[in-house]
């Protein structure tokens, strides 16, 4: 292991890494990152960090070498090696997850080639149409395209379905991918009385334990966004939303921050816009999700990091995708380098 | 001015049309050109009548479907058979649309040297299967053409692929390992094509169809095409996570600490076919272990995918002695007629609509009522089918090898 980032970036050389770091690059770029001063951005790029860190992870406070990077949150997949095809396949993922938490059913698979029905469409079976459906991409790593589209109530006539289906088609052959249809969930009433605005997700990061590879949850935190913050994707702390730190024990929510107007990290007891109380507060059935996540985790034993999103329903949680870049949202609070599974974990990936 | 009767731009077409009438009616070549056409296996005439239903009200038709392909079907633009795309095949070469020339002989007798295909199909299915990673496990082991030397001999001289070396290498080792007093000149024969030892009586070689066996070594390479899903294939836990709750599925011993069933196991290889683009079982079999009460001996009935019917049933042991096959005796041939048709509805339709894989065994528990999955395999285990004769003989298997080169 190599002192600090620069070196380890350095020193890079085999096609994963070079892969991991064309990924990096190609994000860093796009990314519409606040004004940082040329010399810090200079400093975040060599070392492998996304723009928007110096903020989120208050690099004046901190230092930049105790956070893991972007660039090896994009190496340390690769450690699953090719069991990471089921990770980054929603429809496969959504089947292994189906033994343990709740999954939404899909619908319909749309790719360039037509439609293609995972169960018989509702107009064919009489079956009144579902009032809500989601349209998620199936391009890897992608968790949080998705879309939200409401059906009215006349929307039950074949024609109408035919033509929203054949919109789609049009859309996935236009850009060249693959979108999955499926139903909405519902999230918890409590969540919803936070903000009701969007899903809040909460974001698990599963790993194993150096010695015995027994599973871990390293850290755990929910995303909730605000009426500033608005809009049809699922909120994300570089754009404002408020990450809210659970204690994987006890589902505690510890703390609460996020970046205010001026793009400094704030910490927040209670919801800006509703003033309802976060930090001291239980996530809702966390005891039982956390023994499913566990026992997801231990009898995936080709699995060695997951980091998943989910939505929190009155019954439990809800898969909403798998994902890479949350990890923000966990180092908001904590560094997770400091988390011995994932030190050990990239330890293996970089030799 | 005389007007005129035809279009100018009609001429040519007008003439071709009239060229190939005189030909008909002269009854030129065509005795030639349908043994042609028959050897091939390009025709299917039941096929042929399935996918043209309207023909079933005419009689001629019905009676000699080739001979009404010939006469009219092309012109209408009929398809011969799944592997070959009649209309597709004039749009895509200029030059044979033409030539006047009936598509399917242009193909037989010059298209394929010139490595012209016969279908779309093949490249549609692999942007259609996109779980496969698009064209990524197209020819996966070879970078051949299409008139590439299928034989065995052709596919190991052709062997230079690291992964493909890896598996010879293996295969080599396990050879040897079993070589014991084979006599060279059969230790020779098997080896260079891929075959093991005990092969020699289980498959009854020296055999004119050698090639149409799948052979040791290509049971294992066959095992690639199925891309970046392999994994799934080779992971029972991750089986068991991805199936259980969708199709009734024998416990799995690493998650619920059960031992796997060891009563009669019905086994089914579904094969990609490049003309549907979807999974089609290639062949079945319904086998039992080898037990002390069986004098070691497994049994092994062939039942025909469509009716469940007992084709042939054969008893072999694993040093390569072979009891049969013989035909089924009357109260064999309908024994497991209704759990096939139970367990294709329950578990092997639900995975076929999937469409996830190019090449994979499917074994099912039939020792209970409700016949249970146990697990998909990536590479067949090839005597339990091949003891009844060779597997890749229909158009399918064929084009399967052709399109993926192994």
């Amino acid at each position: 292991m190599f002192s600090t980032h620069k070196d380890s970036i350095a020193h890079a050389d085999d096609i994963a890494s070079l892969q991991a770091w064309k990924d990096f690059t190609l994000k860093f770029w796009e990314e519409s990152a606040p004004a940082t001063k040329e010399e810090q951005s200079r400093q975040l790029f060599h070392s492998g960090f996304y723009r928007s860190r110096a903020g989120l992870y208050d690099l004046t406070e901190n230092d930049l070498n105790a956070f893991l990077s972007d660039y090896q949150s994009l190496r340390l997949q690769s450690i699953n090696q090719k069991y990471q095809t089921v990770l980054s396949d929603r429809v496969l993922c959504g089947h292994v997850l189906a033994n343990y938490f709740g999954v939404e059913k899909n619908i319909c698979m749309i790719s360039k080639n037509g439609a293609q029905w995972l169960e018989s469409p509702w107009w064919t079976n009489g079956n009144t149409a579902p009032s809500e459906v989601h349209v998620h991409s199936l391009a890897p790593d992608s968790h949080a395209q998705y879309r939200k589209i409401k059906l009215v109530e006349s929307s039950d006539s074949q024609t109408f379905q035919k033509a929203f289906v054949n919109q789609l088609v049009e859309e996935a052959q236009e850009h060249n991918e693959a979108l999955i249809i499926s139903t909405a969930p519902v999230q918890h009433s409590w969540l919803t009385k936070v903000s009701p605005d969007g899903y809040h997700l909460l974001h698990v990061l599963l790993v194993r334990e150096p010695d015995e590879g027994l599973p871990e949850i390293a850290a755990a935190s929910l995303t909730v966004g605000s009426m500033a913050t608005s809009s049809n994707t699922p909120m994300r702390v570089e754009e404002g939303a408020l990450s809210a730190s659970i204690n994987p024990q006890t589902g505690l929510i510890t703390a609460c921050r996020g970046l205010n107007q001026q793009g400094v990290i704030d910490t927040y007891l209670q919801h800006p816009d509703t003033a309802q109380t976060l930090v001291g507060e239980h996530l809702p059935n966390w005891a039982d999700i956390r023994k499913a996540l566990l026992r997801f985790f231990d009898e995936s034993s080709y699995l060695h990091v997951c980091s998943l999103s989910f939505v929190v329903t009155e019954t439990g949680v809800s898969f909403f995708g798998t994902n890479t870049d949350v990890m923000a949202a966990h180092q908001m609070h904590q560094p997770l380098l400091e988390h011995p599974g994932i030190t050990n974990h990239l330890n293996k990936v970089s030799g | 001015m005389p007007t005129q009767l035809v279009p100018t731009q009609f001429m040519p077409t007008l003439l071709k049309t009239f060229e190939w009438r005189l030909k008909k009616w002269l009854g030129y070549q065509d005795a030639k050109i349908r043994a042609e056409i028959e050897q091939s296996g390009y025709f299917h005439s039941e096929w042929y009548l399935a996918n043209y239903p309207e023909l079933l009200n005419e009689p001629s038709a019905v009676k000699d479907p080739l001979g009404y392909y010939l006469s009219r079907g092309i012109q209408q633009g009929h398809n011969p058979g799944p592997g070959f795309h009649t209309q597709w095949y004039l749009e895509e070469y200029d030059d044979v649309r033409n030539a006047s020339m009936n598509p399917l002989l242009h193909y037989l007798r010059f298209g394929r040297e010139e490595d012209r295909r016969p279908t779309p199909f093949l490249g549609g299915v692999q942007s259609m299967m996109h779980k496969q990673g698009g064209a990524k496990n197209h020819r996966v082991i070879y970078k051949t053409r299409r008139s590439a030397d299928l034989s065995h001999v052709g596919r190991i001289k052709r062997l230079n692929h690291s992964e493909g070396v890896q598996i010879w290498r293996e295969f080599s080792h396990s050879f040897r390992a079993q070589q014991g007093s084979l006599a060279q000149q059969d230790a020779e024969y098997l080896h260079n094509r891929g075959f093991l030892p005990n092969r020699k009586r289980l498959y009854k070689l020296p055999d004119t169809r050698i090639d149409a066996y799948i052979s040791d070594l290509q049971a294992s390479l066959l095992a690639q095409t199925n891309g970046p899903m392999q994994p799934l294939l080779e992971n029972t836990e991750l089986q068991w996570q991805l199936y259980n709750q969708r199709i009734p599925m024998v416990a799995n011993p690493t998650v619920t600490k059960q031992a796997l069933p060891t009563g009669a196991v019905l086994k089914v290889i579904l094969i990609m076919d490049p003309a549907c683009a979807g999974l089609v079982p290639l062949s079945v079999v319904a086998t039992k272990k080898a037990t002390a009460a069986t004098v070691g001996m497994a049994l092994s009935m062939w039942l025909s995918p469509n009716s469940g019917r007992t084709r042939s049933v054969a008893r072999f042991n694993a040093s390569g002695i072979v009891v049969g096959p013989r035909k089924p005796v009357p109260w064999e041939k309908y024994r497991y007629k209704a759990i096939w048709q139970q367990a294709n509805a329950s578990i092997v339709v639900p995975i076929q609509k999937e469409s996830l894989y190019s090449f994979i065994q499917v074994d099912i528990d039939i020792s209970t009522p409700t016949p249970m999955l146990i697990r998909l395999a990536a590479t067949p285990t090839v005597e339990d089918f091949q003891v009844h004769g060779p597997l890749m003989q229909n158009q399918t298997a064929i084009d399967f090898m052709r399109e993926f080169g192994i």
